[in-house]
């Protein structure tokens, strides 16, 4: 019966040892009305029971009565918002000063709809707690039995050993510390993004990754023989570390995409976006040389270049490799320094960045508005605060069902 | 209370706020969340005051609001991360200062642990420290799985209060260790 498995998903997740699966399991439930209907009645339950009754605590009574003592004097009937009164220890208010100052920042808007050209100040305002929150910090890694964990909410340290290699977490990224010994087949991992998070890895050779959401790159624990392999989707920034072999030679680092194409590098910083419903795959070169292969056909990229491949995947042709020169590489690298670059950018492309960013479904109610963006802004802020730049400059939308955005006309 | 009586609001809030804080804090599994979620309940109570003359229960009326306001936590956090499955313990590798932390957090937790009543010690001690199920528990102590979600929720309950007021470790929070007790 689904009200037993709901009971005992309840009685897990409020023991505290509610596994990943059981969570999602019971997430997903609780999307279902029934469900929640009868998960109101399991807590009327505990309360009726009283089985989870507090035990005296002089602070909390007295935090409680201040709060209510103030609502009482300032209401006349009427509902006046009140100051909370927090219990937070001392330290807490720095952490939540900190996040107030960076997401009081401005943000700059400027657009070209049309003709006329319109620049605006979006001023960002605190948000409301059910306000769509932006992406974040997060990433899912994959070890090689099918393990999965989740770097969200974790402290520093050891996250766990896969063969050849400790893996640590530390300030917000990943690094894979060799620790010398790989035994047998080499063994492979995976760090996925979903929707609104990003995340950075160092690979065993040092080198680093930054992931963008919706992204994944799998790689080896440990870099063995004459040539260094990695596969992504999505989108990623590479920092290659130079690797030369006992005898000299310098070992190549190739990344694999899709399927579809490579980029064989030496050492280099280079971007790879290949998001499935991009009609191109662009790799743009920052510093250093790689080289971008297709099939029979390769290119070498010189810093500042960009080579696109016809993305497959969105039903794309084949075709050839095509080569920009000068391509706007803090457009390209935005991302990564906490901002939408949206200079030039159509609506349909802005639509698309936001949706993966803040985890949105986007619909058009009576086909794409003809607009395009000039200018960047801050990624770090609430959909609400984002949404009312673009009513300013003239886009109008509806939100339904909390996560889907329709664009009207 | 539906004439407005102050006197009469404080005496409720007497009489059942440690049943909604116990409960918010049970599942919402954070101090600052449950303190404002009974905030929320009795503030929600007293704006509607003029719908109480209309009720018949006040508890049953009580437990609504609180069941609401909790299930609503409930699913807000769902939806933020999901929690890590499993996380090995090893000091060794660790650096020097948190290794520091980690033992100093974990002498808090045990401090905590025997501070809690004695069937209540150990029946926690014996999930969280000898890794019992809930079902072996149930056996050994011939206790019904209802007794044992009360002592493992209460017991979470007084820990989540009492490490904070013994230990000054803001990072601890985020500790493997805690999580492992607290996820």
């Amino acid at each position: 019966m689904p009200t037993e498995e709901l009971q005992k998903l309840l009685d897990e997740y409020v023991m505290g040892n509610i596994s990943a699966t059981h969570r999602q399991r019971l997430r997903d439930l609780l999307q279902d009305p029934a469900m929640v209907a009868q998960a109101e009645l399991i807590l009327q339950q505990d309360l009726e029971t009283g089985r989870f009754d507090a035990e005296y605590l002089a602070p909390v009574h007295s935090r409680l009565h201040q709060h209510l003592d103030a609502l009482m004097k300032n209401s006349s009937g009427a509902a006046t918002p009140v100051g909370r009164i927090y219990f937070l220890p001392k330290r807490m208010w720095a952490a939540a000063a900190a996040v107030f100052l960076l997401i009081t920042g401005a943000a700059y808007f400027w657009v070209q709809h049309g003709e006329k050209k319109t620049s605006i100040v979006a001023p960002i305002s605190v948000s409301l707690a059910h306000d769509i929150l932006p992406g974040k910090q997060g990433a899912i890694l994959k070890l090689s039995d099918g393990r999965q964990v989740v770097l969200d909410s974790m402290g520093n340290g050891l996250i766990a050993k896969q063969n050849g290699a400790r893996i640590m977490l530390k300030g917000g990224q990943v690094m894979y510390d060799p620790t010398g010994k790989i035994a047998g087949t080499t063994v492979y991992n995976t760090m996925s993004t979903p929707r609104g998070r990003q995340f950075q890895l160092i690979l065993p050779d040092g080198s680093r990754v930054w992931l963008n959401a919706t992204s994944s790159i799998t790689y080896p624990t440990g870099f063995t023989g004459t040539r260094r392999e990695v596969s992504i989707t999505g989108e990623a920034y590479f920092e290659v570390a130079h690797l030369s072999s006992k005898d000299g030679a310098r070992v190549p680092f190739i990344v694999n995409i899709n399927n579809q194409t490579s980029v064989e590098v030496l050492g280099t910083h280079f971007d790879v976006s290949s998001y499935k419903d991009e009609g191109t795959i662009n790799t743009t070169l920052l510093e250093g040389l790689v080289k971008v292969i297709k099939g029979p056909e390769a290119v070498m990229l010189s810093p500042g270049q960009q080579a696109q491949v016809n993305n497959m995947l969105s039903g794309g042709a084949a075709g050839k490799i095509k080569v920009l020169k000068n391509t706007d590489i803090d457009k390209v690298m935005a991302w990564r320094n906490g901002l939408f670059n949206f200079d030039g950018v159509r609506l349909e492309e802005v639509m698309k960045q936001l949706s993966r960013w803040y985890d949105i479904e986007v619909v058009y109610e009576k086909g794409v508005p003809n607009i395009e963006f000039v200018g960047k802004m801050s990624k770090n802020v609430n959909l609400s605060d984002l949404l009312n730049g673009l009513k300013g400059i003239g886009v109008h939308f509806r939100i339904e069902n909390g996560r889907r955005l329709v664009v009207l006309p | 209370m539906a004439q407005g009586d102050q006197g009469s609001f404080r005496l409720l809030v007497d009489a059942y706020w440690q049943k909604v804080y116990g409960h918010t804090l049970a599942y919402t599994k954070s101090l600052a969340t449950a303190e404002e979620l009974t905030q929320d309940v009795f503030t929600n109570i007293w704006i509607n005051r003029a719908k109480m003359s209309s009720v018949e229960s006040f508890t049953n009326y009580l437990f609504i609001i609180t069941r609401n306001h909790v299930l609503k936590a409930i699913r807000n956090k769902l939806e933020e991360t999901v929690t890590v499955e499993e996380l090995p313990l090893e000091e060794a590798i660790w650096q020097p200062d948190r290794q520091l932390e980690y033992r100093e957090l974990y002498a808090s937790v045990l401090e905590g642990i025997a501070e809690l009543p004695p069937m209540r010690r150990r029946v926690f001690t014996m999930s969280r420290i000898e890794g019992m199920s809930y079902e072996q528990i149930c056996k050994e102590l011939g206790l019904s799985r209802n007794t044992v979600k009360e002592h493992i929720v209460k017991a979470l309950n007084f820990l989540r209060n009492y490490i904070p007021l013994h230990n000054d470790c803001l990072l601890c929070i985020n500790c493997i260790m805690v999580t492992v007790f607290f996820s």
